[in-house]
């Protein structure tokens, strides 16, 4: 990955350009990108919010390693959730995608962990999995990818909670 | 000389055609094998050797019942099986004896019975003691496998067997250079936890443990691993030590010759003493044979302890950890102490403790003192600085040498601001404990600090050497290693790692955030990330450095070090 943009004659001019190859213009985006990416990376440090995280996976800042903790009160209470993210070059006008990689029984992510998209219009990382948070305890049960889960979140809870624990406790083991 | 040599082959075919008989019990052949083995029984006994025919049954059905037995002990390694092996003889193996043979009579078979039984007592039992070792170690998961054990042991005379076999297992596998004092330690409790369920009379056990402890006696920090384990944190499952230690449970009894002593004579009271004395005269059982001498009601603790011969060590060791711990200590609470002094006064007796009585009283007392300097403190206008002092007290006297700097020691230079905070927060103290004074230690305890770094405000906890050092760069940016050591009172190698320390400090959120996202990472990945995705301050720091950093968030139990240079989070 090439995170250096010293390009004079393209560096700064903000129209896009019509002819020849587009490659130049793609390592622009790249750096810009990268650069915006290690911002969200120093705020979110710094702030230290509690219950969740993130850090760029291995050697690309252009893949994240999430943590979510369930809030407390909720049947996700003392779990903790692992998400990845990959963002695109366009970041930050198109989200990233982000996927459960912890299962997560839930009526808005499905069993391959992607998640219900509309949620995902967040634009950067820290809002991005605040919003993930939020929705772990309160479901959009109109559109669920999970069918089950969204009939089981109405019926009964603490049978809810223990399919959580179940899904949970399966991939720990395995 | 051809009709011996006729029959002995006979006989093993029929001893053969036996076995495969039971073999193959549930196969189609059953009868046709059964058939021969009747018509070689037949045979034999026409040429007038009938006893011949008898044995090669009973020597067919034995191999049998011994493959029968290890396929049982591999199949099923957890669950009991013994009774099922046991029912298992009586059912078929015996059957089809009384068919082969049915001119045997009842008292015959009656025989073979307990012949096969003690048959499969005696193989389950060499077959348990093979893994007997491992047994221990899976102890109390174990527990079924065991009490199968015992039942073996009661209904045979393997004991001597088994004792020398585990104590030859236990020298292979865990007296050796490459174990750790407290995995010696630990599984010698477990050995003699299950070993209780094993063998009441203790002799299985013996050998082994008088390996054990003349090997515990060879390393030098066994002592300290034991008291260790005596006053750890940690109530996990893992302090097996401190369970048997409060646990009267099991063994029940006290220490061997000190401490309370269990009657030897049992005493019965009351209207139905003499009912009382019969059931447990007829309780009474022999011991066996090849019993040792016993070293009766004495629990782990007690046999742990013994092995020194003498309690003064052990409470010497105790007392140096304990003044350890209770320095380390950040607030006054030290409850979990207490107990453990309770428990270790009950099992040694108060006056050896009492030293250690007093160390935990200082603590209690400086709780009290400090709560009135500090209200005090806050009410005076001048005194409210002295309420950002918290001091442990101690009573030099009592506490082990060496655990408290000695007053004409050098020490840290403190900063002229700090130290008047401590002068004032001592003249409170002398106002409200006159005539004595307080003579400080600055370089025990510790510091929290609100340090700024950009734009982020990072709440510390550092040690006082630390602080100082940070301190020190308030008067000057710059410092050479010599005078910065000479204005903290530091050696120069201790001032130059505390000021590394500063400058990584920026990076603990990175690293944090980094380990919450992984579950390990080994020092030169988080070296090699921080690297990567770190711009502002940029990451320009050695790996030695980090590898300090690291250790020190060790230190402070933000982060667990999980061998070698892997690191986790501490949760």
């Amino acid at each position: 990955m090439s995170t250096t943009a010293t390009s004079g004659s393209i560096g700064g001019q903000p129209s896009p350009i019509k002819t020849g190859s587009t490659e130049p213009l793609q390592r622009l985006d790249t750096a810009a990108v990268a650069k915006r990416l290690q911002q969200e990376l120093m705020s979110l440090m710094s702030s230290g919010e509690k219950g969740i995280s993130a850090f760029p996976q291995g050697d690309s800042l252009f893949t994240w390693v999430g943590t979510i903790e369930g809030a407390s009160g909720t049947v996700f209470e003392e779990l903790t959730f692992r998400l990845s993210l990959n963002f695109g070059a366009d970041y930050p006008f198109k989200p990233p995608t982000v996927k459960f990689e912890t299962p997560c029984f839930h009526p808005n992510v499905d069993l391959q962990g992607n998640i219900c998209l509309d949620i995902l219009k967040e634009k950067c990382v820290r809002t991005v999995l605040q919003s993930i948070q939020s929705l772990l305890a309160d479901p959009n049960n109109d559109s669920p990818l999970n069918v089950q889960a969204a009939k089981l979140w109405d019926q009964d809870q603490a049978v809810y909670r223990q399919m959580v624990m179940k899904t949970y406790n399966a991939a720990k083991t395995s | 000389m051809l009709r011996r040599d006729t029959l002995a082959q006979l006989g093993r075919a029929l001893q053969g055609c036996f076995q495969h008989t039971l073999d193959t019990l549930s196969r189609d052949d059953t009868g046709r094998a059964l058939e021969e083995a009747r018509s070689l029984a037949a045979l034999l006994e026409r040429m007038g050797a009938k006893e011949l025919s008898v044995e090669a049954a009973v020597a067919g059905t034995l191999s049998h019942l011994q493959a029968h037995l290890e396929e049982r002990a591999t199949r099923n390694a957890s669950a009991p099986w013994l009774a099922e092996a046991l029912e298992y003889t009586a059912s078929w193996p015996l059957r089809l004896l009384q068919q082969l043979l049915p001119e045997a009579g009842a008292s015959g078979w009656h025989l073979w019975e307990q012949r096969l039984r003690y048959f499969v007592y005696e193989r389950a039992g060499l077959i348990f003691t093979d893994s007997l070792f491992d047994l221990v170690v899976d102890f109390p998961d174990s527990l079924p496998t065991l009490h199968d054990l015992r039942a073996c042991l009661e209904n045979t005379s393997l004991l001597s067997h088994v004792a020398q076999c585990f104590a030859a297992a236990t020298k292979k596998r865990l007296l050796h250079p490459g174990a750790a004092t407290s995995d010696i330690v630990q599984q010698y409790i477990f050995s003699i936890r299950a070993m209780r369920h094993v063998d009441p009379t203790d002799t299985a056990l013996a050998p082994a443990r008088a390996a054990t402890q003349d090997y515990l006696r060879t390393r030098r920090d066994a002592i300290r691993c034991i008291v260790g384990l005596l006053t750890a944190d940690e109530e996990g499952e893992d302090n097996v030590v401190l369970e048997e230690l409060e646990g009267e449970g099991e063994a029940g009894g006290a220490g061997v010759g000190w401490g309370m002593g269990v009657p030897l004579i049992p005493c019965f009271d009351g209207p139905d003493a003499d009912l009382q004395a019969l059931a447990e005269a007829e309780r009474w059982r022999p011991e066996p044979v090849d019993a040792v001498e016993r070293v009766t009601g004495s629990d782990a603790v007690s046999q742990l302890v013994g092995i020194w011969g003498s309690k003064d060590l052990l409470v010497t060791e105790y007392r140096s950890l304990l003044a350890d711990r209770l320095l380390a200590k950040q607030g006054y609470d030290c409850d979990r102490e207490l107990r453990t002094l309770e428990l270790l006064k009950l099992r040694f007796g108060d006056a050896v403790l009492h030293t250690a009585e007093i160390m935990l009283k200082d603590l209690a007392d400086s709780k009290r003192i400090n709560a009135n300097i500090r209200s005090a403190a806050r009410c005076a206008a001048r005194g409210e600085r002295a309420a950002t002092v918290t001091a442990t007290m101690l009573s030099a006297l009592y506490w082990p040498q060496g655990s408290v700097p000695a007053p004409d020691e050098a020490d840290l230079r403190l900063p002229p601001d700090v130290g008047s905070w401590l002068e004032e927060y001592g003249q409170a103290y002398h106002a409200l404990k006159a005539p004595r004074k307080l003579q400080w230690c600055p370089s025990q305890g510790v510091v929290q600090l609100e340090v700024t770094v950009g734009d982020q405000a990072l709440e510390l906890t550092v040690t006082p050497a630390q602080a100082i050092t940070l301190l020190s760069f308030r008067e000057r940016s710059e410092w050479g290693e010599a005078e910065l050591a000479e204005q903290t009172g530091q050696t120069p190698a201790m001032a130059r790692r505390n000021a590394s320390f500063w400058a990584m400090a920026a990076y603990e959120p990175f690293i944090l955030g980094m380990l919450a996202n992984f579950d390990s990472l080994p020092q030169d990945r988080i070296h090699n990330m921080l690297k990567m995705f770190v711009s502002d301050p940029p990451y320009d720091k050695t790996l030695d450095q980090l590898s300090a950093f690291l250790a020190h968030l060790v230190a402070q139990e933000r982060l667990t070090c999980g061998g070698g240079t892997m690191y986790k989070q501490k949760l």
